[in-house]
């Protein structure tokens, strides 16, 4: 067995388990779920065998790069997932984590950069290695503190129209910042805004626009240039799907705002059809644009992982929306108490937290051996240093205030969003000229 | 808390120990430093580079309102400095509170306590309480804890607690972060970061200051003996690591010699010396030329040379003479010159004349053999280049006086968090009392800060030691 092929059978299983555990959800068959975890149990087993060949082929822990952090990230989150479900009895958390984890290995999968490099001299440290160490535990705690903190809200009832409208909202926008606000004619993709390129005898990390930028000064003309490294392209016919997305997800959430001010149930009806045709032309666009996408020359998945990966969370986000839309009353009888939820969330964010803060001193001290000072005021360090507060104020928000419950949980999905934004955001997102991975 | 404490805080005091404030502080600052990662910030890249990035008028702008240096800003230092002192009297105003919840536990309470705990339990007792009070001293330490005896109103309490220093775990936390703070702050004002760069046996005692530019004497002679960089085994285009064997000096005398690599650097007098850039072959000496004439077979004649010499080359009656020497050929405009001193691209004028005909000029370039040859000449040409090469060492030098404050603040919010999240403080309390029938009643309470699974099975224990105990005779 290769070391890929076991990621990949991994996401199989996982695939399949997280089929299962949905399906647990509707049917209260104890064979479902026995199946279900074996099958997660399966996937975690072939996922770390894939980890150690890696660890064993390179010589050093798979920490990196963005690739295996996630590779490590998803199985945290797995075998948080594994002990909330038998320290907790708490058969069907997988329904929700796993998804969580499910999603992450899929964005390892299409992720550019999967060769095991050598390590360039700075990220020689072993306080590199303990420093994304305590990043995996710290951020799959807080992976499985939003999986439970979603759980919590959908068992206090948070309505269905709410999260309609939410959902709704949140895929038009993804759209509009997709489609850069021109998707009526075509849909761009814009490349990688991390371009490696032979320089010499190094291989060098660009931010597209830097790299245009030395380009241009070499003399070549913008057209030469467009051909060498397309920075950004145009796709045809995908743009108006998107556009049809937008299109659709914006009547919903209209009609979804109109409901919550009329409380009239006719809106409500209209809103949830057209967010399930939505769902539809969804995957058709995502299936549309990885189609164009290999047919274009010089043009990779993982040219913009950032816009793909906004695609495929959106999709299932919306699909396990319409999936829980099907039996919201039996799926809330089936889950466990919302105390509990409460509880287990507020106890991952509790390992959570000290955790980040060891991430961020980590972080400093490797800096300060590397690069002679502890902090440097770079995009990511804030960033981390954020997140630190979010959660800091979560927990003085939660201990003296006494704010708990629903406006936790929400505190705990917004202090995710920070983290996402953090892992990847910085790197691609914001303006700048240096890569960080 | 009695009558006089209250009545004393100012407004000042009061608005600044609320939570309130350090929430809205805590947004106002999450708030600035994304600012500070949206634009481009001076510490990260060349004023330069911002401004091409930006147009003028923005760049103009952001750099008006010192957007370009938001964590150097007054305002967000301000900000920093309110949370701060909000940190301090926020814990100074807890002490008191937070130090009698630890150190001085609650034992004169009554039954309508116990029943409100979060575990609360009633054993029924048999008629005679026989040894009552080491029974009850037993069941407690059979979970590990000590039992002290409290009476109030001639009834007996017993009670026991664990980890109660937990309590103190954030206020610890926020100490830590004071001395953190202060330790960022003694390095933002007093540190100091420069270069030097060094060719393998060089020495220097002065640095560039990375801030201004200026030149700094540095307290004593640092010297590169070597430096050397090595490649990947097998990837040998890919560099593996950068070294530099370095020897302190101090008044003449050699004090202390380290090799030191990226992410290791010398330390000495609080100076820091990082590997942090690495030329290879940065400096050559030029000793001998040679012109080489290659023969079809592969074999070789070797003419050691120097400028204005000639020589004959018998088999093809050729005199050959060496008019030029670049070190770094470089054509500019129609003219042939050399760029630098280096030995980058040298390159030899040769002139070739055949005993019949006209002599020829052609240049015969060391690392590109092949490519003067033309057709007419019978022999082959190349020219071979032995020469010294010297690596250079790029150091960075830093000196930091307030980074063991940083690494102690660090070190003690890691314990404080330890102490804070991993140590659960429970108390137990046990009381007799009697129901409505007059049967004799043992109440059993507890509590505990943060609800945890293992400490329901510990208060599940206590309660079945505890009936366990009166069950004997």
């Amino acid at each position: 067995m290769t070391e890929s092929s076991g990621y990949f059978l991994a996401f199989i299983f996982y695939g399949i388990a997280v089929v299962l555990y949905v399906t647990y959800l509707f049917r209260r068959r104890d064979i479902l779920w026995k199946s279900a975890s074996i099958t997660t149990i399966i996937g975690f087993i072939l996922h770390t065998l894939g980890l150690g060949i890696r660890w064993i082929n390179s010589g050093h822990p798979p920490f990196s790069n963005i690739y295996e952090m996630l590779l490590c990230f998803a199985w945290g989150v797995v075998l948080i997932n594994l002990i909330v479900e038998y320290r907790f009895k708490f058969k069907t958390s997988g329904t929700f984590v796993l998804t969580v984890a499910l999603a992450i290995l899929a964005i390892a999968l299409i992720m550019p950069g999967k060769e095991a490099r050598p390590l360039v001299p700075a990220l020689q440290s072993y306080w590199l290695h303990i420093h994304v160490a305590t990043g995996i535990i710290s951020y799959s705690a807080f992976a499985a503190a939003f999986a439970f903190s979603l759980i919590y809200l959908i068992k206090v009832r948070v309505s269905i129209h709410s999260f309609g409208l939410w959902l709704t909202g949140i895929t038009a926008a993804t759209y509009v910042v997709i489609g850069k606000f021109s998707i009526v004619q075509n849909a761009t993709y814009q490349m990688a805004r991390i371009i490696t390129a032979q320089q010499g005898d190094k291989t060098i990390y660009y931010k597209a626009k830097s790299l245009a930028e030395s380009f241009l000064k070499q003399g070549y003309t913008q057209e030469q240039l467009a051909n060498l490294y397309p920075l950004e392209i145009k796709i045809p016919w995908v743009g108006k799907i998107f556009f049809g997305c937008f299109i659709i997800f914006t009547a919903a959430l209209l009609l979804y705002l109109v409901h919550f001010f009329t409380k009239r149930a006719p809106f409500h009806g209209i809103a949830f059809r057209l967010t399930e045709i939505g769902f539809l032309f969804q995957v058709g666009s995502f299936l549309a644009l990885t189609y164009q996408i290999y047919q274009l020359p010089n043009v990779y998945l993982i040219s913009n992982p950032f816009e793909y990966i906004a695609i495929v969370f959106i999709t299932i986000l919306i699909g396990a929306f319409m999936v829980f839309n099907l039996k919201y009353e039996q799926i809330i009888s089936h889950l466990p108490e919302a105390k509990l939820l409460d509880n287990i969330s507020y106890r991952s964010i509790a390992i959570g937290f000290p955790f980040l803060t060891l991430l961020i001193i980590t972080g400093a001290i490797w800096a300060q051996k590397a690069w002679g000072s502890y902090w440097s005021n770079d995009p990511k360090e804030w960033w981390s240093a954020i997140t630190w507060l979010v959660y800091a104020a979560y927990l003085h928000t939660r201990i003296a205030k006494g704010w708990a419950r629903k406006r936790s949980a929400y505190f705990s999905v917004i202090g995710f969003i920070f983290i996402i934004f953090t892992l990847f955001g910085v790197t691609y997102l914001l303006p700048g000229l240096h890569a960080y991975e | 808390m009695n009558a006089a404490d209250k009545k004393s805080p100012s407004i000042l005091w009061s608005t600044f120990s609320s939570v309130r404030l350090a929430i809205f502080l805590l947004i106002i600052i999450t708030f600035l430093a994304i600012l500070g990662t949206v634009i481009i910030q001076k510490d990260v890249e060349e004023v330069e580079r911002i401004k091409a990035y930006y147009s003028p008028s923005v760049f103009q702008f952001l750099d008006r309102f010192g957007l370009l240096e938001v964590y150097h800003s007054w305002w967000f230092r301000g900000a920093i400095f309110l949370l701060a002192i909000n940190l301090i009297v926020c814990s100074l105003n807890k002490i008191p509170h937070t130090w009698k919840l630890a150190m001085h536990p609650k034992t004169q309470i009554n039954e309508e306590f116990i029943t409100k705990l979060r575990y609360a339990h009633k054993i029924k007792l048999p008629g005679n309480l026989y040894q009552f009070d080491e029974k009850i001293k037993r069941a407690f330490e059979r979970i590990g804890l000590k039992a002290r005896v409290a009476i109030k109103e001639s009834k007996q309490t017993y009670f026991a607690q664990k980890y109660a220093f937990s309590r103190l775990g954030y206020l610890f936390t926020h100490f830590s972060l004071i001395v953190l703070l202060f330790g960022v702050l003694i390095s933002s004002m007093f540190s100091i970061k420069g270069y030097l760069g060094l060719l393998a046996g060089e020495s220097a005692n002065s640095m560039e200051l990375a801030s201004s530019g200026a030149i700094m004497e540095l307290p004593f002679t640092i010297q590169a003996d070597d430096c050397w960089v090595e490649y990947y085994e097998d990837r040998p285009e890919m560099e593996k690591d950068w070294f530099s064997e370095l020897t302190v000096i101090e008044s003449g005398k050699p004090i202390l010699t380290k090799t030191i690599q990226v992410n290791d650097p010398l330390i000495y007098h609080g100076y820091h010396f990082f590997q942090h850039r690495f030329a290879p072959r940065a400096q050559s000496t030029l000793k001998q030329l040679f012109v080489t004439i290659n023969y079809p077979d592969n074999t070789k004649e070797r003419y050691p040379v120097e400028v204005g010499d000639t020589f004959l080359y018998k088999p093809a009656h050729l005199e050959i003479k060496v008019v030029r020497f670049l070190p770094d050929f470089v054509i500019n405009g129609r003219e042939a010159v050399s760029k630098s001193e280096e030995l980058n691209n040298p390159a030899v004028l040769l002139q070739v004349t055949p005993s019949s005909g006209s002599a020829r000029n052609i240049w015969v370039f060391s690392k590109f053999p092949d490519f003067h040859q033309s057709s007419e000449l019978p022999v082959n040409l190349a020219l071979e280049v032995v020469a010294d090469f010297k690596n250079w060492t790029g150091l960075m030098v830093t000196k930091d006086p307030g980074l063991w404050l940083v690494w102690i603040g660090c070190g003690l919010i890691t314990l404080s968090l330890i102490v804070t999240f991993y140590f659960n403080h429970r108390r137990y309390w046990v009381m007799f009392t009697k129901d409505r029938k007059k049967g004799k009643i043992l109440l059993i309470g507890g509590s505990c800060r943060r609800p945890h699974s293992r400490i329901d099975q510990e208060f599940r224990s206590l309660v079945g030691n505890l009936a366990e105990e009166f069950k004997r005779k």
